[in-house]
């Protein structure tokens, strides 16, 4: 039924239209066909935009994923090194006290307790500390994306190899200090020296000076994550939320423009689509009756 | 006539260009299904280097603070059997001792109360003992989910080593190997000096202590494993992070080369739409 009201529509239309006429209607459409086609040519410029977009968001959101990453561990990381400090200060307050009494009797408090013992907490602090600053700077590395992150991460790149070399040197003093120990306790067993408990003393006594070093080391690596870690993941974070807002700005103006021409195209392409149909149904139409007519 | 085949050619050739462009059309709708596929892999395989790399980062976190974590229990444990074998050697000097070998500190002390603090020593020890072999306990399960992560896994397949982490965390345990321990035994200074190291270490008291103490030296070792651990997970993680990079590059040029197909597809599609109105244009001429 539909056909048939195009049919006579058609054939009503070719009657009236001349030929004149015809190709003026056509040419307007092959006219409205050129915008189609730029139409279609703006719609995959704004898709290929999206995209882009897309892509950056994504990149951007996985470094989101690294700092928010640094900035929990950064205090858990904190807290550990402080709880040394805390641990050890609280039971030196005590060992100090005893130690009064080590005029009579060194086994009160002995060193071994108070200097020697620290100094395998300190050093494992020093270290955890140091591999979560390689960490740090290796991430930093990262996700810096321009001039002033190189510049800062290069800055504290220096104090993480001060700090990396002072904790090398503290534990070569440290196996020196052993070694010596070691072989003189060898030397003392295997000649049945029984006063080495005075020397022995002496040995831990040895280890205060490092103990001071590894103090220092921890308190620069508590500056570093508070001045770098903390400073540089936090600006970092709010700058790629900055951009992706931004971003996510353009994506919106870029989906909306696209969605307009790409209806206009498919308005346009309709138009051509309608108009072809037309002539086509209208010649067949003609053929047809010409072949009747034989 | 002549004319009329020139008309029929120049038809023809309209025909020919509207067919031509119609099948490029299909050509290209083609390509943009062949893409699409590509794409979709290439999304799975993003998705996945994104899970990576968030596994990655809480397998380093978790074996660092691990680490950590055992080097600084271990070594509360460490010390606190130290000091009770050390400070029970003294409490018994002063109780069972010798006059000469007492010393000033305790003298004033009345002995009951010397050894009430043996007895609570030795209670301790045996707690600490307890808490040691519940924080070994602690750190089995830990490892255990350490080892299970598909990295650590490919890492222990591929190398020699971490033989503590996939040890038996049993044998480290200090179970009731504190039971025979000699809480009161006494011996004079005299004999002390007099000893050798070897006689010294077959004392039934310095036994037990080393029992005990020579598996914490042992876990503690463990932090070399980490550590190394720690290194080859790093690689992997940055290497994930700096493909993750490489790979969206990839995927945006697929993704624009999909575009460009679908372009050419509704290009050429207008294109025969147009080379159509053309060829009726042409007919229309014709028509006399």
């Amino acid at each position: 039924m539909a056909r048939l009201k195009l049919l006579r529509f058609s054939l009503t239309a070719l009657k009236g239209l001349n030929k004149q006429k015809a190709i003026s209607f056509i040419n307007l459409i092959i006219f409205v066909s050129f915008f189609a086609l730029t139409a279609s040519v703006v719609s995959m410029y704004y898709e290929n935009k999206i995209d882009q977009i897309d892509n950056q968001i994504v990149n951007e959101e996985i470094n989101i994923l690294i700092y928010e990453n640094q900035i929990q561990t950064t205090p858990i990381v904190l807290k550990n090194i402080e709880d040394i400090f805390n641990d050890n200060y609280k039971l030196d307050d005590y060992l100090k006290f005893l130690e009064i009494w080590n005029d009579l009797d060194s086994s009160i408090a002995p060193l071994r307790n108070t200097v020697y013992k620290p100094y395998f907490g300190y050093e494992a602090a020093a270290n955890y500390g140091l591999e979560q600053m390689k960490q740090s700077i290796s991430d930093a590395i990262l996700v810096a994306n321009n001039l002033k992150d190189i510049e800062e991460i290069e800055l504290y790149n220096v104090e993480f190899i001060k700090i990396d070399e002072e904790i090398r040197n503290i534990l070569r003093s440290e196996q020196i200090i052993r070694n010596k120990w070691q072989l003189k306790e060898r030397e003392e067993f295997s000649n049945k020296n029984t006063g080495h408990g005075e020397d022995k003393e002496e040995y831990y006594k040895k280890y205060s000076p490092l103990n001071n070093r590894l103090i220092q080391v921890l308190q620069d690596q508590i500056n570093f994550f508070i001045n770098f870690n903390i400073r540089y993941f936090s600006r970092k974070k709010i700058e790629t939320e900055k951009i992706i807002n931004n971003l996510e700005i353009d994506l919106k103006k870029f989906s909306n423009q696209e969605s307009i021409t790409i209806l206009t195209a498919f308005i346009l392409q309709l138009i051509i689509f309608i108009s072809v149909q037309y002539f086509e149904v209208t010649m067949e139409t003609a053929n047809a009756k010409r072949t009747k007519k034989k | 006539m002549r004319r009329e085949q020139k008309k029929s050619n120049k038809l023809i050739i309209i025909v020919v260009l509207a067919g031509f462009s119609t099948l490029l059309s299909f050509f290209f709708d083609q390509r943009v299904i062949q893409t699409e596929d590509k794409i979709r892999e290439l999304e799975v395989q993003l998705n996945n280097q994104r899970v990576n790399i968030s596994n990655l980062k809480a397998t380093i976190n978790s074996t660092t603070e691990l680490s950590y974590n055992i080097i600084k229990s271990i070594k509360y444990y460490k010390d606190r059997i130290d000091l009770f074998y050390q400070y029970n050697q003294i409490l018994n000097f002063q109780v069972y001792g010798l006059e000469e070998e007492r010393t000033e500190f305790f003298k004033k002390i009345d002995r009951n109360k010397l050894l009430e603090l043996k007895s609570d020593y030795k209670k301790n020890a045996q707690n600490i003992l307890k808490s040691y072999d519940y924080k070994i306990d602690e750190i089995d399960i830990l490892n255990q989910q350490i080892l299970i992560n598909k990295f650590v896994k490919e890492i222990l397949n591929n190398n020699e080593g971490f033989d503590i982490m996939k040890s038996d965390f049993d044998n480290f345990k200090a179970k009731d190997k504190l039971k025979n321990f000699p809480f009161n035994k006494y011996l004079s200074y005299k004999e002390l000096f007099e000893m050798s190291e070897e006689e010294f270490q077959n004392q039934d008291d310095y036994i037990i202590y080393s029992k005990i103490r020579d598996p914490m030296n042992e876990i503690d070792d463990i932090e070399g494993e980490y550590w190394d651990l720690l290194q080859r997970l790093k690689v992997k993680y940055n290497n994930y992070y700096s493909f993750f990079g490489e790979k969206l590059e990839h995927y945006g040029s697929q993704k624009n080369k999909n575009n460009l197909f679908i372009l050419f597809s509704i290009f050429f599609q207008i294109l025969s739409l147009t080379i159509l109105l053309f060829l009726f244009k042409e007919m229309v001429n014709q028509k006399k």
